[in-house]
């Protein structure tokens, strides 16, 4: 597809154009390789990375989509970076391909180029966290391991194993607690209070007045080590770790890291199979909505609203356990395939449910705009310009609902979305209404697009491929326009499961835009703004405690807050 | 007072100290019928809820030594001023002394408990707790007035009946059925909710016999301010002089009215924290002024 790019008729075309721009800066000799359809791999020096990154950040429609690191002293002796840029309009994936010599990874420096591409900022300072990356021209701290974390270990390196990682680091949480006389714990109650959302997450917001002047986000408060883990899994055990990713929706990790799996081994997947994982993906997508306007509703007050948009959902849970057999991580997915067939009873019931979900949801949605509270403070707050909103490379309703049409499904197209008509709600506003809008018009998009899919599904019973063989060191790249973004896997092929397995959620993207959003806001409707971009955290909570004079960050474990009477 | 009237009277008082948590019981029950949800098992889960609060260890928050102090204070005012509305209402003897001493008792009752929200060591906390005594000092003016309006109109009305004074009336209802409301702490008014979703409340701080204690009064002040509301929109259009049925009926329309209130907040979203004050005083002051005028001209 790439090579057929290259000659398209009437002009060049914009991955010829990006990368003749990339071979003008870094010398004619840089290999450029197509990897698969539509991925194209170039090798970049660290001396001319900036020049590449501003360049594509300066193109239209192109974003930073995921960044990994991966050792591979062992393959090569070579730590790799992979800069995955996304060429909307051609649905083109350019990776930079980095190359950190192993002998001199301890000193070697790789320009940063978070100050040109905003998105990068926490990719960088994961991959120093988690390979040992260094990178020059930047401030770079903690992000996703702890204070306490040992300096030199770097838990993705393949020289360590996860039972090492559990003998070298334990946490600290008891010895702290004990320092200060754990024992007096049972006479302070900390209540389980939160500022914003109902789920981990700590925000400083810096108020003047009623506004919001600044705001600072502090996460990664739980590494769960899913990546890690994966390494040392067999290609068919991944899919029920990914699924378990997110709480919500699970199943657009299963379906992107299959894809990934597939794509790198060349695997051609029955069409019934594409079909199956696209009903259910956009079943998913509708029950994620809901609950997320129930929430939404939730935190203006209207808890009305909430009641009825999860007795809605109810509805969706109840179609997704008859389709997969559970209401939620649904394990029906293999590489190459998945498990459970949709039949004609199914076909059927679903079609009567989608109905019954269509009427109820309409009536709901439109009450719910009307209610005078919920419109008004919906408009005009957690404002993201269009600007911004490419700047961050944001994804999903929140790049949406701030009038960048980016959607995976069309733009990266996968499963059986090229057999179905849709369109992509868009509204330029950025406002907190503009990105509850798009997720209000998603979910009727998705029931069309699902009956849609439930009249043309292949009769065949081939759901799944015979068998693969898995080749080293092949990669691939899969993507999902999950609920609230794309999520992207990529996938470096090993013997029994993968070499390095990279999971970007859209969080992940879109949570650096939140302090834009919360400028200037009032405080009473920083809750809603923070909340609408669906945010999806990890499960657990501590504080932080800032030195004013040092500027040094420490967390404190709640244990040892509670002895402190919060004071 | 007779014997009978004042045993009468006793079982009243003791009846509106339990018909709160069960109108609270009620309104649970039609709210979760309005959302399509089962709701609580019983009406009676208020007060299976305060009751397991109440035998729950009781736990002081550090810095705050004095919260159960004030808490018991603003829970004995609270029931003082119900049954010193009841007799009241019963007796129908409004005068100035007895509407100051009910006046004395409510706002007393309101202060305590915003006091509860000022002695926690939580900074946040006490910011909310600010907001909300901000509000209830703009609500008590209007509360007051429109209850001293309506019943100086109420006594007019037996002899003059001009559309100044049904006006009023009615105006002056209608600022007690407001602050009634903003009162009872519901959506788009409920503070003590919304603070917490912003970074902490007085609810936060509170556990167990405390967060009985607290809840307790403010459900029995929610019902009070029912029955005031109830009594005024009742009288002009009965004639009972029967304090035993007067009471009955006064108590049957005061639980209409907190019912109503509760369906009202079911249908509303909150608004912004900061605006709910800004509307409520805008209204307030129109109101108090249409009244001040309404008086001026009924004077001429």
């Amino acid at each position: 597809m790439v090579k057929q790019l290259l000659i398209k008729e009437g002009g060049e075309t914009q991955t010829v154009k990006v990368l003749n721009r990339i071979k003008d800066l870094c010398g004619p000799h840089t290999s450029i390789e197509f990897i698969h359809d539509k991925t194209v791999k170039v090798s970049v020096k660290s001396e001319c990375l900036r020049k590449v990154a501003e360049a594509l950040q300066s193109e239209e429609d192109v974003y930073l989509r995921t960044m990994v690191a991966s050792d591979e002293k062992l393959i090569n002796d070579s730590i790799k970076l992979y800069y995955v840029f996304g060429l909307d309009r051609e649905g083109v994936n350019v990776i930079l391909e980095v190359k950190i010599p192993a002998a001199l990874s301890k000193h070697y420096e790789i320009p940063s180029i978070s100050d040109v591409v905003k998105a990068c900022d926490w990719y960088e300072l994961e991959a120093h966290d988690l390979m040992g990356v260094k990178f020059s021209g930047r401030f770079l701290k903690r992000l996703v391991l702890p204070d306490d974390w040992p300096e030199e270990i770097h838990p993705l390196k393949k020289d360590i194993t996860t039972e090492e990682i559990k003998k070298l680091y334990q946490p600290q949480v008891r010895e702290k607690a004990l320092e200060v006389g754990a024992e007096e714990v049972a006479l302070i109650p900390v209540g389980p209070y939160h500022p914003a959302l109902h789920e981990p997450e700590y925000f400083e917001l810096y108020i003047k007045e009623e506004k919001v002047v600044d705001a600072r986000y502090v996460g990664f408060m739980v590494h769960r080590g899913i990546e890690k883990l994966g390494e040392s899994m067999g290609y068919d055990q991944i899919p029920f770790l990914a699924e378990r990713i997110c709480g919500i929706c699970g199943f657009v990790h299963s379906v992107s890291y299959t894809q990934a799996v597939e794509e790198a081994l060349n695997i051609e997947v029955p069409e019934k199979t594409q079909y199956i994982r696209t009903i259910i993906l956009e079943l998913e997508r509708i029950h994620s909505h809901l609950l997320w306007l129930g929430i939404a509703a939730h935190l203006l007050g209207y808890d009305t609203g909430f009641m009825y948009a999860w007795r809605i959902r109810e509805k969706v849970m109840v179609l997704s356990e008859l389709l997969t057999g559970s209401r939620k991580t649904y394990g029906i997915n293999l590489v190459g395939g998945v498990r459970k067939d949709i039949n004609k009873e199914k076909i059927e019931k679903t079609k009567q449910t989608l109905k019954e979900v269509w009427k109820d949801y309409k009536g709901f949605a439109e009450v719910l705009l009307n209610v005078p509270q919920v419109r008004r403070r919906l408009s005009g707050t957690g404002v993201l310009p269009g600007g911004e909103a490419r700047a961050y490379s944001l994804v999903g309703p929140t790049a949406r609902g701030s009038g960048l049409s980016r959607d995976v499904r069309k733009d990266y197209t996968y499963g059986a979305y090229h057999f179905v008509s849709f369109s992509i709600p868009t509204y330029s506003e950025g406002d907190n209404l503009a990105r509850t809008l798009v997720r209000i018009d998603e979910v009727y998009e998705s029931i069309n697009i699902i009956e849609q899919l439930l009249d043309t599904i292949p009769s065949g019973s081939e759901i799944k491929v015979n068998s693969w063989e898995p080749q080293p060191m092949k990669l691939g790249l899969g993507n999902v326009e999950a609920p609230r973004g794309e999520v992207i896997h990529l996938v470096i092929t090993g013997m029994y499961g993968p070499y390095r397995w990279r999971v970007r959620s859209p969080t992940y993207q879109n949570l650096q835009a939140v302090p834009t959003m919360l400028r200037g806001v009032d405080l009473a409707d920083a809750p809603i703004t923070i909340a609408s971009i669906d945010p999806c955290f990890s499960c657990t909570d501590r504080a932080i405690k800032i030195n004013i004079k040092t500027g040094k960050i420490e967390r404190v474990p709640l244990i040892k807050l509670s002895v402190k009477g919060g004071s | 007072m007779d014997t009978p009237t004042l045993i009468l009277q006793a079982v009243v008082v003791t009846l509106s100290l339990l018909i709160p948590p069960l109108a609270d019981g009620i309104e649970r029950k039609v709210r979760a019928k309005i959302q399509f949800r089962v709701g609580p098992p019983t009406i009676l889960q208020t007060f299976y809820d305060l009751r397991k609060l109440a035998v729950k260890e009781l736990i002081v928050p550090k810095g705050a030594e004095l919260t159960l102090t004030i808490s018991s204070i603003a829970l004995v005012t609270a029931v003082t001023a119900t049954a010193s509305t009841i007799w009241i209402v019963a007796q129908d003897v409004f005068t100035p002394a007895n509407l100051a001493l009910t006046v004395l008792l409510i706002s007393g009752s309101h202060v305590l408990i915003s006091l509860t929200s000022l002695t926690t060591s939580n900074p946040y906390a006490v910011v909310g707790s600010f907001r909300k005594i901000l509000l209830q000092v703009v609500n008590e003016v209007g509360f007051f007035v429109g209850v001293l309006y309506s019943i100086t109109a109420l006594k007019n009305l037996t002899s003059d009946t001009s559309p100044q004074l049904i006006t009023s009336y009615v105006i002056s209802v209608a600022l007690v059925v407001i602050t009634t409301y903003v009162s009872s702490g519901r959506v788009p008014y409920d503070i003590h909710e919304a603070e917490p979703e912003l970074a902490s409340g007085v609810l936060i701080e509170l556990s167990g016999p405390l967060l009985s204690i607290y809840s307790y009064t403010h459900i029995l002040k929610k019902y009070l301010l029912s029955f005031i509301t109830a009594y005024l929109i009742l009288t002009p259009f009965t004639s009972l002089t029967n304090p035993a049925i007067k009471l009955a009926a006064n108590v049957t329309f005061g639980l209409m009215i907190y019912l109503s209130y509760g369906f009202t907040a079911a249908l509303l979203g909150r608004t912004r924290i900061d605006l709910s004050l800004k509307t409520l005083t805008t209204t307030t002051l129109i109101i108090i002024s249409l009244l001040v005028i309404l008086s001026w001209l009924s004077s001429y």
